[in-house]
């Protein structure tokens, strides 16, 4: 027993140096995730019994377990031909697994414990409504085990997963192309054939064991096969399914007591392993056959994961942040942007040969988290410059970048006048076996300083100046600048922009990245699905910074991640991204990205943008083809909900707005954007538009201005209020305004300007009429220009009556005051005295000589007019005086004061 | 130049022409020396206006037709300026509190009230009080009624308040309850007729009778729109023929191109044909609530009988809907989105 314990321990310490010397290829380690599962694959198997063993095919043997796999993907589902057939005849051993084991149905629908990436290499295409399971845990399960999952159907579809009715697209095209079909339980058994093999497999090679021994051992074992969860190699296909199936349900009749499946695994590598021992030379030496063109170094791998990354990782983690310690020193390191950099650097050369380009700066711009800081940096280490850098930690205001780096712009590096750090650095250089290396440093024999701008679109508030000293600085510069952005289009950079070099860096891609986070994953011993890895990327929206810092804190507890954990963890560490209008509105009315976001979370959509979503749908739906109606009146139907829902939407969101209850606002969102978008959701036509009513909408209140301006002018002639002036005084006033002009041309001038100044209406009422008038600009082309300007010639000759002055307006006591004060001069003469006028209205008879007086004093036209009078008549100062205080005590008292006054005159 | 509708307004109750009972009953009113408070309602183009200038006149003599307009700021409480007009004689000061829109009840607490606690100082004047005419009281909104309460009562001694309103409906009981209720229903179609010979027989001109008929009947009773039709008739063409078609307003023809696009075909496309349609019209001062009735009606007009009460139906569920909403646009276009499809369903059936 303790020999046994040992041994495996020993051998793993044995391959342990091995692993972490030998310089594996990562990328081409991850890729081929075979770790040999010496350990791992035996998890699998401990349910052997005695009498299974007789069943088992013996004459089996790893050289041809690969075409065993094969042939038992042969044999999983059924041609896609067979389609239409309801009936479940398929392939031969669905019989046999009637026949093996009784209460089958049930079990097939529970997740199944398949041994790790067995989907490995296979695409699937998932169609359909799936009794036990939704089809997002459909594809979550064969992403866990490794396979692809893709939407449509193509040649390169190894099986397609049928479900309840499926759609008809992807049936025809599995059909072309002969793809195989899988029903659910087929799917699971797939999955479940992989751990049998293996087991299988571990029990032909130590057939000899006796598995009671294996007891003593499970718990000294325990604590290993804990961590003993790493993707195991693709597993050996094992056709016997009676003999699998039965393990199975042994397996779980077992351990029924146990809920997980990690738990469910752990006795039985326990018992694996003693079998393991004891077979141990036979079993090795076959692995070794079977696996030779492997690196073996799985083992090393989870010892250090079980017992050595416990102590070894949190150490790595202490000492340095994995973003600073895998910090790319070559360029080769690089995720993506190389070409870029690739050109900073020629820039840079041509700087260090002492010319200065025409473009003094650089401007790096991109998302964060995509290395543009660190390629920066990089460049310039690696065309020998010195760095000075200047980001928002430091106060950049005009001032201060003038004391930095106006000395700095014509200086040299300390560097380049130490000869020996020059010669150690250019040693260095001389080794540096990475030829992207453009030692500039040999070539004009110094160093030479670059400056760095980092976070420019930073400079803000207490930078006053800065960026407009930056330009200056960058147009006499005699060193380089670098300058660092997120935000290319932002106002503070744009100006900056146009005396840079215009350098974007995209984020870069899956692909790009997934070689470097392999190598980082591989040097921390973090165990990582590559499925984890995209999703990865896809949930921090390719941010290679944040996926360090994830894959980072996740090694300090685990030692694997897996395809689930990955989408459990960054869920919890969810990156978010600023959306546009136009991201959401596509998520709100493309039928799939609708069907596939939550309602919980197409409410948060909503709160992107309160304001302008509501109008984004509105704008927008219409010209949505439901994907939900089969026929015209359908979709009618469906647009019709759409549209009630909007408009109440509206009545909601004149509550919320107008009486502050913005407790309804997730009614507003549910009803404005959510409901709507659900109602006509499915393919859109044409591009998304901006949402008019914005426009409408000022359009209107333009106009309605313009008519409310024109209607008080109109007052002292028509009665009516402002909708009766536009239903139906503009419909007949507007020709009568026009015609003239276009049929008489010049000749009619006079007579529109008279019918204007009959109604007080100037010029520009004129305008605002013809405008209101529906049909105004068509009436306006018919009117020839060398007429439009006679009119506005003419008019502008002479001088009009106007029913009042805007500026008189009288609430203030300012203007009472100026009023009174412009009420000294006794100028009333011009006015007729209404006393005898009688039917005169205040204004009119006004000829053209008095008009153009009047508009010289406009102060008094009108509300103090009455006060006005009485002043110049009323010879007795006290008259005056009581004048002045009416006056003085309310502007709309100074209608009361007039009588008063008249009162007095007449005595 | 003026236009006939203007020229030709009766400015005292004597010249009225119709209404009879009703111009008795005011001109006992305005000579008993006391007024209570009126509250003036009728539709548009009914002689509303006209008879509140009639009492007015008939109260204070002509001095009282001697208009002014000015313009008064006031500031709301949350600091901002507002500019309203108003327009006063010596006695009697008419003010649209709408124009505030929904500050209008700082104009009815500054304005009516300061009006309200200073009394009458023309001792030339007739009658010890004031009037203040307050036009669409139909658009005051709440809190400006409420505030109109008090003041009514309290400084019933300087001031009396004529409200002129399209209907009731919209003025709270407490307010109606004050008031004199006066109302002035739209010309029948043979007092528009008259009316229409009157003005013609003024401007030296013949209507032929069928003519005149045909005026009055597409002015939909109302006054000022008969009167203007006739004279963009008198200048398109003169003398009238009997076949002459009658102009009518250019906003009509707009809104009835909307009803036959929904009528002539019921497609998403059009619909969106539809909402350009609509925003014209909407933008250019029409009010929404004219532009459904006036498209409910052409649809009425254009579906078979077994849909005329549903299309009824659902414009007047829409329509109250939009009183209570914001953005007109998004009521007519849920409207004519049901239309559509009613009408696609019950031509599929057929």
């Amino acid at each position: 027993m303790p020999r046994a314990a040992a041994t495996p321990s020993s051998s793993r310490k044995r391959k342990v140096p091995d692993s972490e010397e030998e310089e594996i290829d990562p990328a081409t380690f991850f890729a081929n995730p075979k770790p040999e599962p010496s350990a791992a694959k035996t998890k699998a198997k401990a349910k052997l019994k005695a009498n299974e063993k007789n069943k088992k095919t013996k004459d089996l043997s790893e050289a041809d377990d690969n075409s065993k796999r094969a042939a038992l993907l042969e044999t999983i589902g059924f041609p896609a031909s067979e389609l239409p057939d309801v009936a479940p005849k398929k392939f031969n051993y669905a019989m046999v697994n009637k026949g093996g084991s009784g209460s089958g149905g049930a079990e097939l629908s529970d997740l199944p414990d398949g041994a790790p990436n067995c989907l490995e290499g296979l695409k699937f295409v998932v169609t359909g409504e799936f009794s036990d399971m939704s089809r997002e845990q459909i594809t979550d399960l064969i992403k866990t085990f490794g396979g692809m999952v893709a939407s449509a159907v193509s040649g390169k579809t190894s099986y397609l997963v049928v479900g309840d009715d499926p759609g008809s697209g992807k049936v025809k095209k599995a059909k072309a192309m002969k793809t195989r079909c899988l029903y659910e339980k087929d799917l699971m058994l797939l999955i479940r054939s992989s751990k049998s093999d293996d087991a299988a497999e571990k029990h032909d090679d130590t057939s000899e064991m006796d598995i009671d021994q294996s007891e003593h051992l499970a718990s000294e074992e325990e604590t290993k096969v804990a961590a003993d969860q790493q993707p195991e190699s693709e597993s050996e296909t094992d056709i016997d399914v009676v003999v699998e199936v039965e393990a199975d349900a042994k397996a779980k009749h077992h351990h029924d007591k146990d809920t997980s499946a990690k738990h469910d695994l752990k006795p039985e590598p326990a018992k694996e392993k003693a079998l393991d021992v004891k077979a141990e030379t036979k079993s090795v030496s076959a692995k070794a056959a079977g696996k030779s063109a492997e690196p073996v170094i799985s083992s090393g791998e989870l010892h250090s994961s079980a017992a050595v990354s416990h102590s070894s990782v949190p150490a790595a983690a202490q000492s340095d942040l994995w973003t600073e310690k895998y910090k790319p020193t070559k360029l080769k390191e690089l995720c993506g942007h190389k070409t870029s950099a690739m050109e900073i650097m020629k820039w840079l050369s041509w700087w260090a040969e002492g010319a200065v380009p025409e473009k003094r700066a650089v401007l790096i711009s991109g998302p964060p988290g995509i290395g543009k800081t660190t390629t920066a940096h990089l460049v310039a280490k690696l065309s020998g410059f010195d760095v000075l850098e200047l980001n928002a930690s430091e106060t950049r205001s005009k001032s201060t970048l003038k004391d930095m780096l106006g000395a700095a712009i014509s200086n040299r590096s300390m560097f380049e006048f130490d000869r020996r750090a020059l010669k150690k650095l250019q040693d260095q250089q001389d080794n540096e076996e990475d030829k992207d290396v453009i030692s500039s440093a040999k070539v004009s024999g110094s160093k030479r300083l670059v400056i760095i701008m980092d976070e420019v679109d930073g400079m803000s508030g207490g930078d006053r100046g800065g960026s407009a000293e930056l330009i200056h600085l960058i147009k006499r510069t005699q060193v380089p600048i670098i300058c660092i952005c997120n935000d290319r289009m932002s106002p503070k950079v744009r100006s900056l922009a146009n005396h840079c070099e215009d350098m974007r860096f995209r984020r870069p891609t899956e692909q790009q990245m997934r070689a470097r986070l392999n190598t980082i994953a591989f040097r921390e011993n973090l165990k990582i699905e590559p499925n984890a890895i995209s999703q990865l990327v896809k949930s921090t929206h390719n941010d290679i910074r944040q996926i360090i810092n994830l894959m980072s804190s996740y090694a300090l507890n685990k030692g694997s991640m897996s395809y689930m954990e990955s989408k459990a963890y960054s869920g919890l560490n969810r990156k978010e991204v600023a959306v546009g209008p136009f991201d959401v509105i596509s998520k709100y009315l493309s039928g799939s990205e609708n069907a596939s976001t939550s309602f919980a979370d197409k409410l948060d959509l909503y709160y992107s943008d309160f304001s302008i979503m509501p109008l984004f749908v509105q704008e927008n739906y219409i010209d949505n083809a439901p994907g939900n109606a089969s026929n015209p009146v359908e979709e009618l139907d469906c647009l019709s909900k759409a549209a009630d829902m909007i408009a109440e939407a509206d009545i909601v969101e004149n509550k919320l707005r107008g009486s502050q209850q913005w407790g309804l606002m997730p009614l507003h969102a549910a009803l404005s954007c959510v409901g709507p978008s659900f109602h006509v959701r499915g393919r859109h036509q044409g591009m998304y538009r901006f949402p008019g009513w914005l426009g409408q909408n000022s359009k209107g209140s333009k106009l309605s201005r313009f008519l409310k301006d024109v209607q008080s002018h109109m007052r002292l002639r028509v009665s009516a209020d402002k909708t009766e002036i536009r239903k139906s005084y503009i419909p007949a006033m507007v020709p009568e305004l026009v015609n003239p002009l276009a049929e008489n041309g010049v000749d009619g001038v006079s007579d529109v300007i008279a019918t204007m100044d009959h109604y007080y209406l100037s010029k520009d009422h004129w305008d605002a009429m013809v405008e209101l008038h529906l049909d105004g600009e068509r009436m306006l082309k018919r009117i020839p220009t060398a007429v439009k300007g006679a009119f506005t010639r003419e008019y502008k000759k002479t001088s009009h009556p106007v029913a009042f002055n805007a500026a008189a307006a009288t609430s203030s006591a300012k203007a009472a005051q100026a009023a009174a004060s412009a009420s000294l001069k006794p100028d009333t003469e011009d006015y007729v005295d209404d006393d005898e006028g009688g039917d005169e209205v205040v204004l009119e008879g006004i000829d053209d000589e008095e008009g153009s007086e009047k508009s010289d004093d406009t102060l008094e036209n009108d509300a103090l007019i009455a006060a006005a009078k009485p002043k110049g008549r009323a010879k007795t100062t006290k008259a005056t005086k009581a004048t002045k205080t009416t006056k003085a005590k309310s502007g709309a008292s100074s209608g009361e004061a007039a009588p008063a006054r008249k009162k007095r005159k007449a005595k | 130049m003026a236009l006939w509708v203007e020229k030709h307004r009766p400015t005292t109750l004597d010249k009225l022409s119709f209404h009879n009972d009703l111009t008795q009953h005011l001109r006992q009113l305005s000579s008993s020396g006391d007024l209570p408070h009126l509250l003036v309602y009728g539709p548009t183009g009914a002689g509303k206006r006209t008879r509140i200038a009639a009492i007015l006149r008939e109260i204070y003599g002509s001095s009282a037709e001697k208009l002014k307009v000015s313009q008064r700021v006031f500031e709301t409480p949350s600091r901002r300026k507002m500019e309203i007009n108003l327009i006063s004689s010596n006695y009697h000061i008419e003010v649209n509190p709408s124009d505030a829109g929904i500050y209008d009840r700082v104009i009815i607490q500054d304005l009516i009230k300061e009006i309200a606690q200073t009394q009458q100082v023309a001792t030339s004047s007739a009658r010890k009080f004031k009037v203040v005419v307050v036009h669409e009281a139909d658009a005051l909104t709440r809190d400006a009624q409420h505030a109109l309460r008090r003041t009514m009562e309290k400084y019933m001694g300087n001031m009396r308040v004529i409200l002129c309103s399209s209907s009731t409906g919209k003025i709270i009981s407490p307010v109606q309850s004050r008031c004199l209720l006066v109302r002035v229903a739209a010309p029948s179609v043979d007092e528009v007729v008259g009316v229409i010979n009157s003005v013609a027989k003024k401007e030296g001109i013949t209507v032929p009778p069928a003519f005149a008929a045909q005026l009055a009947a597409s002015s939909k009773r109302n006054l000022h729109r008969a009167l203007l039709m006739l004279e963009a008739a008198y200048v398109k063409q003169y003398p009238f023929s009997d076949q002459q078609d009658i102009p009518l307003p250019e906003w009509e023809q707009y809104v009835g191109a909307i009803a036959k696009a929904a009528l002539e075909r019921q497609t998403p496309a059009q619909l969106m044909g539809i909402r350009k349609q609509l925003y014209e019209v909407l933008t250019h001062c029409i009010p929404p609530t004219t532009v459904l009735k006036t498209v409910a009606t052409h649809l009425v007009q254009g579906v078979g009988d077994a849909l005329k009460a549903e299309v009824v139906h659902h414009a007047a569920f829409y329509e109250h809907r939009m009183q209570s909403g914001q953005k007109a646009i998004v009521h007519l276009e849920a409207f004519l989105a049901r239309f559509m499809s009613v009408y696609k369903r019950h031509q599929m059936e057929l």
